[in-house]
Parts: C-alpha cells; sequence; structure tokens
C-alpha cells in the first residue's frame, strides 16, 4: 500500500501554477491577517494593560469585563470558531466563503491573541520610568506612546513572531472553508491524491517562511536590546 | 545656618494616608515644613518613614490628604493636570535607580522633558538642541550623547539623570536616595554635582538620604522623620552632635556604629 504513494505521478504543469498560487494566497491572509489583527491587538493590549489595578487609566470594572471577553473567544479551536462565526463573516465581508472570508474571523483571532501577548509584556515595565515621565510633566498618553511601548518593543517583536506563526496555523484551516493557501494544496494534491511529495513540499516552504520570520525578528529584537 | 527668607517649599498641616482593602497607613502625618530657596535640605529616617512619601507630595506624585503643600507660593494640591505640568517643569527628580528610558539614547534622554514642555514655552530644535549639548557637557558626558543607557556606569547614569531633571531649568530638585546604588567615590563625585549646580544656580535641593555623611558634605539643614512626622530639624552639627527626640537619638547611635562620623571634625 505505502508503495502506492510512490507510484502516484505527479503532474508538474498542474501543481507548480497551483502550488505558486496557494503560497500566494497564504502570504496574502497571512501578512493581511497579521497587519490588522496585529494593530487592533497592540491597542487592545494597550487598553487591557493600562486599564489594570494601578495601571495609567486604572479601571478595575472595565478591565474585567474586557478581559472576560479576550478569555471567552480565545480558548475556542480555531476550526470551530469558523464556522460559529460565519453570520458575521456573512454580514462583514459579504460571503462566508474564499480568501477574504477567511482573513476576518483570523483578524479577530490574531487580535485576542496579540492582545494577551502585548498585554504581558507591558506588565514587565519597570514602574520606575513611568514615574520619572509623569515627574517630568508628561501625560498619560505620552507616557504610553513615547516611554512604555518603546521600552517593550524587542520582547514585542519576538511576541509578533509567535503570533505569526499561529496565524500560519490557522491560514491552513482557512483552507476548509475556500480559504486557499498551502494548507488546502497539501490537502487537495498531497492528502487527497496518495501523493506525500506534494504534502512535504507545502510543509518545507512553510516551515522556509516561519524560519525567516522568525530569525529576522529575532535579530531585530537582539538589535534593539543590545542598544550601545 | 539659618533657613533663608523666601519659601520655595511649604508644607502646612500636610497628612497622607494610603488606603487598601486591608489596611491603612498614615504615610504622613501632619507635617508643617518651610524650606527656603537656595537651600540644600536633607531628609533623614528609617526605612518607612514617610521620606519618599513627603517629597512626593511636592511634585504632586502624590496627593495630600488634607493641608498645603506650596510650591513658590502656590499650592498644588488641587491642581488639573495642566497645572501640575507647569509645577513639575519647575521640579526635577533623581531617581535612586535613574529610571532613564533604555529605549532612548542618552540625547534623548535629556530631550525628553524638552519636549514636554515645548508646547506650552514654543522652544525651537535648534534651542532644545543647545540646551542638550549644553547640559551634557555640564554633566561631562559629552561623547555619550548617542549611546543607550545600557552602556552606561552607574555614576554616569544618575549624571544622566541629573541632567534630565535640570533640563527644564527647575527651581527645586528633589534627589530620593540618588547616591544608594552607587559605590563611595562616585556617590562623592555625584554630591559635589549636586553642590556645584546649587550654588550655580541657586536651585534648591531636597534629598533623602540613609548616609550622615551625605549630610554633613552638602547639607544646610536635615529633618528627621519618623513614623510620618518630623521629629527634628536642625543642622547637621546641631543634629549628630546634640539630637533631642528619640529617633533622632538613635539615628545618631546607628550613624556612629556604620560611619564613625563623630570622629570627623566640622
Ligand atoms: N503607594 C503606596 N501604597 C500603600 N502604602 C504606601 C505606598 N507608598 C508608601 N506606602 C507606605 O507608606 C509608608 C511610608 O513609605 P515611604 O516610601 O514614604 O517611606 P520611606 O521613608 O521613603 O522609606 P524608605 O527609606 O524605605 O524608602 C510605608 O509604610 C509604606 O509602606
Ligand atoms: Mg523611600
Amino acid at each position: 500500500m505505502f508503495n502506492l504513494f510512490w507510484q502516484t505521478k505527479t503532474n508538474w504543469s498542474i501543481i507548480t501554477p497551483a502550488l505558486f498560487k496557494a503560497i500566494s494566497e497564504t502570504l496574502y491572509m497571512v501578512s493581511l491577517t497579521l497587519g490588522l489583527g496585529g494593530l487592533f491587538g497592540l491597542i487592545l493590549g494597550c487598553i487591557l494593560w493600562s486599564t489594570r489595578k494601578d495601571s495609567l487609566f486604572s479601571h478595575p470594572v472595565f478591565y474585567k469585563i474586557l478581559e472576560f471577553l479576550v478569555n471567552l473567544i480565545r480558548p475556542i479551536p480555531f476550526i470551530i470558531f469558523l464556522s460559529a462565526i460565519q453570520p458575521a463573516t456573512i454580514a462583514v465581508v459579504g460571503t462566508s466563503l474564499g480568501t477574504n472570508a477567511a482573513i476576518f474571523p483570523m483578524v479577530i483571532f490574531c487580535t485576542m491573541a496579540t492582545s494577551r501577548i502585548v498585554e504581558q509584556s507591558l506588565i514587565n515595565v519597570d514602574y520606575g520610568i513611568i514615574e520619572a515621565s509623569f515627574a517630568m510633566g508628561a501625560s498619560r498618553l505620552r507616557t504610553l506612546f513615547q516611554v512604555v511601548i518603546p521600552e517593550v518593543l524587542p520582547p514585542l517583536i519576538l511576541g509578533y513572531a509567535f503570533i505569526f506563526i499561529a496565524i500560519m496555523d490557522m491560514s491552513a484551516m482557512a483552507g476548509t472553508i475556500g480559504g486557499g493557501g498551502l494548507g488546502d494544496f497539501a490537502i487537495q494534491y498531497g492528502y487527497n491524491k496518495f501523493n506525500p511529495l506534494i504534502t512535504w513540499i507545502s510543509v518545507a516552504i512553510i516551515l522556509i517562511i516561519v524560519q525567516f520570520v522568525q530569525q529576522f525578528a529575532n535579530f531585530l529584537a537582539k538589535k534593539l536590546l543590545r542598544r550601545s | 545656618m539659618k533657613k533663608p527668607k523666601n519659601n520655595i517649599v511649604e508644607f502646612k498641616n500636610v497628612s497622607k494616608e494610603f488606603t487598601s482593602k486591608k489596611n491603612r497607613r498614615l504615610a504622613v502625618k501632619d507635617v508643617t515644613l518651610e524650606i527656603g530657596q537656595g537651600e540644600i535640605f536633607g531628609i533623614v529616617g528609617r526605612s518607612g518613614a514617610g521620606k519618599s512619601t513627603l517629597i512626593r507630595l511636592i511634585n504632586g506624585l502624590e496627593k495630600a490628604d488634607c493641608g498645603q503643600v506650596l510650591v513658590a507660593g502656590q499650592n498644588i494640591v488641587n491642581l488639573n493636570y495642566n497645572g501640575l505640568k507647569q509645577i513639575r517643569k519647575n521640579i526635577g527628580f533623581v531617581f535612586q535607580h535613574f529610571n532613564l528610558f533604555n529605549s532612548k539614547t542618552v540625547y534623548r534622554n535629556i530631550e525628553y522633558p524638552l519636549k514636554i514642555a515645548d508646547k506650552s514655552s514654543k522652544i525651537s530644535s535648534d534651542d532644545r538642541k543647545s540646551r542638550v549639548l549644553q547640559l551634557l557637557d555640564y554633566v561631562g558626558l559629552k561623547e555619550y550623547a548617542n549611546c543607550h543607557p545600557n552602556s552606561l556606569s552607574g555614576g554616569q547614569k544618575q549624571r544622566v539623570g541629573i541632567a534630565r531633571a535640570l533640563a527644564t531649568n527647575p527651581q527645586v530638585l528633589l534627589a530620593d536616595e540618588a547616591t544608594s546604588a552607587l559605590d563611595p567615590e562616585t556617590t562623592v563625585e555625584i554630591m559635589k554635582l549636586l553642590k556645584k549646580i546649587n550654588r550655580e544656580f541657586g536651585i534648591t535641593i531636597i534629598l533623602i538620604t540613609h548616609t550622615i555623611s551625605i549630610v554633613r558634605l552638602i547639607c544646610q539643614r536635615v529633618a528627621i522623620m519618623s513614623g510620618g512626622e518630623i521629629v527634628e530639624i536642625d543642622t547637621y552639627k546641631n543634629i549628630f552632635f546634640n539630637p533631642k527626640s528619640q529617633a533622632g537619638k538613635s539615628l545618631v547611635s546607628t550613624f556612629r556604629i556604620l560611619e564613625g562620623t563623630g570622629a570627623v571634625r566640622v
């Protein structure tokens, strides 16, 4: 039976364009999600952190509610969330199928995950520098944007690299609703056609993309950390 | 040494209490105090005596529960943000752990308070630049403008801290254990710098310390705090050789054991 896999003829004239299409779909989904979800997550994370007790805009009740909402959505398996949110996707994107329809739930999920990572990074900020900023007459917003966020940039960058991998994971699942991408490609041409070579090509490409992003993030974070 | 006539900082029956769910703590208890323009004023006392809280009341980092805190004649207790911003421009703060911004260069650290003050006083960016360079030169760190604080020694960091605190040309400089994290030689260097600043610019310096030799070195008057109250105010000599309060006596005997400062002629 195993031998059968290897006897499958790989028709490169069909596979190659499909592969490139899959790569571009993945990059499209992932970069759009990272851009939008990363931005919304940054904002949400800052709101979470700054409304904590004794923080810049301390508001424990507001914080509790927001935290509850984030924690409510985050543990849902993404593939279930994808279908649970279908009505909202149709309302916002106009359709529940295709690449754009896949991006909507990805952005929401990414926002939630990013917010928690941003909040965690901000928690580690030394209160002394916040106090120093206040002592010089800075407002709370200025302190947040010009002191606190720059201070946590290195861990934030690493956090975003982590998020990036999570988005790659989501994008593969998004293939199931016609989102396309490398996940879909691997299932369609690899798994369903008993051609593991195709699956492995997808795996290799995903690994290359992830490694590239991770190494770049490491480099950037290190460079910022070693500021001399 | 007598207190100068004009008061730059004045406390009138000021109290500050911290309350949490579990307990209440009266950190500053009915303090009345006058600090004259151009003085170097020391505050000593045991840990938890309320020293930090007291000086944080001066720039509004803590808000008094009752009483008045006057800075250059203005009661700052009920000021809104814009009022406080003006006051804070006039009060530099130097911290024990420097609290420099590691994400910014030394230059940007010192420029930051100028940028904050910018909107109201319209300093041009050229003026800002020359001001920062002048300050860097003053604290002897001209070559370090583009370094990040991480790469500096403790003494250099505190010099940046002092330059940053002086940037907006304040009348008052608050220093909360500014040399506690530094070695003795560096401590003396920093103290000399503070003394020079006081002499050349007439800036009033209020400093908290756990080291009596610092008081001897630069303070004209010193207050002893205990349990949130000021129990004694006098010159170094009077306090060291003739402490009147219980807290003063116990502090001085401890200082004698630790530092042997008694042997030094004043
Ligand atoms: N933000 C705060 N919340 C609750 N209690 C506080 C707070 N700040 C200070 N306190 C309490 O107020 C009292 C005085 O504290 P403060 O920091 O002024 O003492 P200190 O004399 O500066 O001590 P140290 O020499 O250790 O710095 C202490 O009992 C402290 O626990
Ligand atoms: Mg203290």
